[in-house]
């Protein structure tokens, strides 16, 4: 699925440049990061988070993952936009909720990792 | 020949959290090693360092790079991790709330890094942790 169609469907602001033409199928979402580090095996996933700070980015950059929703309408510091920018991340925010936002990326076919 | 690098850590530094293993991703993606092999690496490299900056008094991370290995060192200054087998499982940790509000201390540090690694040591006294990890470049 286009980050795009995602974006609108989740009501999501652009904080840095979309991959117009990347696809995601799958998505993982938590606020732990030692978590991601220890599930996420697939770096085209998109994360899912309400931790916004310099951990969630770094956490993406070790995955080599490029795409970050940061949910829950936290605000998001100009730092870590730039940070974003740095390392190619497309960052999203929405004002909706981590159980919003995966229920309605599961209804249109993001699917969840296989992580065991 | 040998490359080797250094990296200092500081305590309950977490706005530069992360800029090791950072500058360790970039090189090793710019010697053109395997990504998957970089991925475990940096696993480790950012779980070690996040380990530093949480629970030490600082230390530093060395890497070294030669034609068949890749070794990375991390050195704390204490004060040591009382029980080493209790801090191996998944879930269990001492983290303090400051690192469970930037995503860590859950508790998965050591045995991510047991996981991603090729060779996993470790040894603790109130002097200081050291953790050595390595990794076969097939």
């Amino acid at each position: 699925m286009k980050i795009k169609a995602i974006s609108q469907l989740i009501q999501g602001e652009s904080l840095t440049p979309l991959k117009e033409n990347k696809d995601y199928l799958t998505a993982f979402a938590c606020d732990l990061m030692s978590d991601c580090l220890a599930f996420i095996n697939d770096p085209n996933c998109i994360l899912i988070t309400g931790l916004v700070n310099e951990q969630s980015l770094r956490t993406a950059e070790m995955l080599d993952i490029d795409c970050i929703i940061f949910v829950r309408g936290k605000l998001i510091p100009k730092e870590i936009i730039e940070l974003g920018k740095k390392h190619s991340l497309t960052l999203i925010s929405t004002k909706l909720t981590l159980f919003e936002v995966s229920g309605i990326l599961y209804q249109a076919g993001i699917r969840p990792l296989q992580i065991r | 020949m040998t490359v080797s690098f250094e990296f200092a850590v500081y305590h309950e530094d977490y706005h530069n959290a992360g800029v090791a293993s950072s500058e360790i991703k970039k090189y090793l993606t710019q010697i053109g090693l395997d990504p998957q092999l970089i991925r475990r690496i940096v696993i480790c490299s950012y779980e070690a360092e996040m380990n530093v900056v949480i629970h030490s008094y600082g230390g530093k991370m060395v890497l070294l790079i030669d034609d068949n290995e890749i070794r990375l060192e991390i050195a704390d200054k204490g004060p040591g991790i009382p029980n080493i087998e209790l801090a191996m499982q998944e879930g269990y940790s001492t983290a303090p709330l400051s690192a469970r509000e930037r995503g860590f201390g859950a508790g998965m540090g050591l045995p991510n890094m047991k996981k991603n690694a090729d060779v996993f040591e470790i040894a603790s006294s109130p002097q200081g942790t050291v953790v050595k990890l390595a990794w076969v470049i097939i």
